[in-house]
């Protein structure tokens, strides 16, 4: 049974929207932006791809984004755009299903709920931050914003989150748990994972940050893409062409994988196949075909 | 009942729009009588629990019963008054 | 309706028991000891009591999460007659629920970077190379799909069902599907700062109950073909008939206050099941001793389930999050299997709010299935149910 990609969304360092994508991919890179990074020797502007979510305001009241953090709005765009690609609107979704990957989750407001007891105590530990922190808390933020009230997971793999996170989409719509699913992977650049970044990498490969998501149904009508096979094991074997990875567009690192699955997307001219590895670890193909 | 002092008011409208991301409320409009919670400033139960941390770290008033304290969290000018009242015991 | 799922191995590891079967005997007993944590510390003017796994040692650089998951899979593995060793010849999954396996908050690290200090990133690399699920395919070499699932507290009983979904597509001849999470000082004081931590030991749908206690721990369920059971002549303990899920879309910590989301969840479940929920022998609850918990999930019990025998095993493992799914599915499958449950733990008075009441003592039960439910912060709502074995 297949499953067809009807809307996609998409939100980085090269902006956010299909078209903006597409553009940035015409031209073949985009200048970075950058992420202050604290260290014993002071700040260091890390080239960093960022993602600028403040075109949320035309599907979201601004008050409703109160207490919507900085990895949660990322996705929030990343859904919007790709209900939006899907000719949909932001609310009234009910039945939708939900899926949200990340590798690193919510850094951002784990380390704002350390400082709130680093500060003043254990007691004095924010509620709110903590909320924020755990991993399927954006989901919630999405779901309660696009009335999407079918199953909602949220999963955990690295760089294969994305590629499970579309397994996962599949088997719904295959076991008719729902017509349609919104699915899709957030990576967020906080502080920490800047200076990890730093640590690890330099300033010479630059990181990129963002969300990915796939408006996902079971049926072809109106579909922008065919989503062919998806497979998660240990050992690739090396048997299938890799797509092309776009690091100058939208930055290397634990988001790459999505955007590639939504680079494969827009430059279809036949079958790609995007791989994610960890060697020891394992890896996640998603085929992606043109639409009928 | 003697008016709290403009401090403790004025801190907690400061407190409570920083801390709660309340952008689109303007201190001139955030009213001593307007409610907190559900209508008014539309404050849920979770920002309850957070306003709670608030007022332990800021103005140093454990509020230990969510039940007990309902009252003082109808308004801005209850609840300033329930913290300068602990504060002086 | 798809073929049901057979389970071929229980193992679960908690503060009421090292082994499943020790687990069900201090349920039996109505034994408990919720106490202020011995390995880690906060500053509160008064310590929280919880259910800690004491006397539990493993190497440093595996994550506690993931050891407690890998002690719960070796005795499934043994249970249902696998060889951790010649797992490489079956298309073996791994699909685990956590919260803290695969939370980048190590305390020490970030304090050391707020300051300043430029630390180095191995406790970061610890968390991110040895997630729960991970640790399972890499030490049992297993070559299937491996997924984490952080859908906050229905992360296991999610699992399970993602897992029994890979199962039934023929994607995997087994799959170990299951849950784990570690006592830590965050998710304490955050639960602590929300205020829906009890002071005391937790009393789930007591007219006095004032919130949950922590726990941790790890459940394996050993998730199996028919076709895998039958080549390798295996026996199934029970079997996985139906999974529902759906999200309140409400509010992100609080749950719908008519259960919405729970009784669609609930209804697909019995729906893939084939079961009607007046054939149900027992509910497992999530039951976390939180007044809004109790309060919706009893409530929808009373509607959809009315004398179905309810309870909640919180009283004996505390709220182990991640794990608590899964740790609650073993004890719903070993129930089933010997006909008994046990009474809900912390329990007294009942709550006229709530219109029902959960099990006050031991009792005997029958039918070839019963139910067992998860709520989450976010809202999520998951059920499974489960039947006995062929």
């Amino acid at each position: 049974m297949s499953a067809w990609i009807h809307g996609l969304g998409v939100v980085g360092g090269f902006g956010c929207g299909r078209a903006a994508l597409e553009e940035a991919l015409a031209q073949g890179r985009v200048q970075p932006q950058s992420l202050a990074v604290p260290t014993g020797q002071g700040i260091v502007e890390l080239p960093a791809y960022r993602a600028d979510t403040s075109p949320l305001e035309r599907f979201v009241p601004k008050r409703a984004l109160r207490r919507v953090d900085g990895f949660a709005r990322m996705a929030l765009l990343g859904a919007c755009l790709a209900l939006e690609d899907a000719g949909l609107a932001p609310a009234g979704n009910a039945g939708t299903g939900l899926i949200l990957a990340s590798g690193q989750g919510a850094t951002g407001s784990t380390l704002g709920l350390l400082d709130s007891f680093f500060e003043a105590g254990d007691a004095c530990a924010s509620p709110i931050h903590f909320a924020n922190s755990l991993h399927n808390a954006a989901a919630a933020h999405l779901a309660i914003l696009l009335g999407a009230d079918g199953p909602c997971i949220t999963l955990s793999q690295g760089p294969r989150s994305m590629a499970g996170a579309l397994l996962t989409a599949r088997l719904w719509l295959e076991e008719g748990r729902v017509s349609q699913v919104l699915v899709g992977c957030v990576e967020e650049l906080s502080e920490v994972m800047g200076y990890a970044w730093l640590k690890t990498h330099g300033t010479l490969l630059v990181p990129g940050e963002g969300a990915v998501f796939f408006l996902l149904k079971s049926t072809p009508e109106g579909a922008r893409a065919e989503l062919g096979a998806v497979e998660l094991g240990a050992d690739s074997g090396v048997w299938l062409p890799r797509g092309a990875s776009h690091t100058q567009i939208y930055g290397s690192g634990p988001m790459t994988p999505g955007f590639d699955v939504a680079a494969a997307c827009i430059l279809l001219q036949g079958q790609i196949h995007c791989l994610a590895e960890e060697p020891g670890e394992g890896f996640g193909a998603v085929t992606l075909l043109p639409p009928l | 009942m003697p008016e709290p002092p403009m401090q403790t008011k004025e801190a907690l409208k400061r407190l409570i729009k920083t801390e709660l991301n309340l952008e689109d409320l303007e201190l001139e409009a955030f009213g001593d009588d307007m409610p907190l919670f559900v209508e008014g400033v539309g404050l849920d139960s979770l920002d309850a629990v957070e306003l709670v941390i608030l007022v332990q770290k800021h103005f140093q008033v454990e509020i230990k019963d969510m039940e007990e304290s309902r009252a003082a969290f109808a308004s801005v000018r209850t609840l300033a008054d329930f913290i300068d009242r602990k504060r002086a015991a | 309706m798809k073929p049901p799922v057979a389970v071929s191995g229980l193992g679960c590891r908690c503060a009421a028991g090292d082994t499943l079967g020790a687990c069900m005997e201090s349920l039996r007993l109505g034994q408990r000891h919720p106490v202020p944590p011995v390995r880690l510390h906060t500053n509160h003017p008064a310590p929280f009591p919880v259910f800690e796994v004491l006397g539990f040692e493993h190497p440093p650089e595996l994550l506690r999460t993931s050891a407690l998951l890998l002690a719960a899979a070796r005795e499934a593995l043994r249970d249902a007659g696998l060889d951790e060793g010649a797992l490489g010849d079956l298309r073996v999954g791994v699909c685990v629920g956590t919260t803290v396996g695969c939370a980048l908050s190590d305390e020490p690290f970030c304090r050391a970077f707020r300051e300043g200090q430029d630390p180095n990133l191995a406790p970061l690399e610890r968390v991110l190379q040895n997630n729960p699920a991970g640790v399972l395919a890499r030490t049992f070499g297993l070559g299937g799909p491996c997924q984490n699932v952080v859908n906050a507290c229905s992360s296991g009983t999610d699992a399970i069902g993602l897992g029994a979904s890979w199962i039934q597509a023929g994607l995997c001849d087994v799959v170990l599907a299951g849950g784990a999470d570690e006592l830590s000082r965050i998710t304490l004081n955050g639960f602590i700062a929300l205020k829906i931590v009890d002071p005391g030991p937790c009393r789930p749908f007591d007219l006095e109950r004032r919130g949950l206690n922590l726990g941790e721990g790890a459940a394996v369920l050993v998730l199996e073909s028919e076709a895998s059971l039958l080549r390798r002549r295996g026996r199934a303990r029970g079997r996985v008939l139906g999974y529902g899920a759906a999200c309140d879309a409400h509010h992100q910590t609080a749950p719908h206050p008519e259960g919405a989301g729970l009784r669609r969840a609930i209804l697909d479940a019995l729906h893939r099941a084939g079961v009607e929920g007046s054939e149900l022998a027992f509910v497992n609850a999530h039951g976390t001793g939180t007044p809004d918990n109790d309060r919706v999930e009893g409530r929808v019990f009373a509607d959809l389930l009315p004398g179905i025998p309810f309870f909640s095993t919180k009283g004996h493992t505390g709220h182990t999050l991640g794990a608590a799914g899964a740790i609650e599915a073993a004890f719903t499958l070993a129930s089933l299997e010997a006909g008994w449950v046990p009474a809900s733990a912390g329990f007294q008075t009942p709550d006229p709010e709530i219109g029902s009441q959960p099990t006050g003592r031991v009792q005997t039960v029958t039918g070839r299935a019963a139910l067992s439910t998860s709520l989450a912060f976010g809202g999520n709502n998951a059920a499974v149910v489960f039947g006995v074995a062929p």
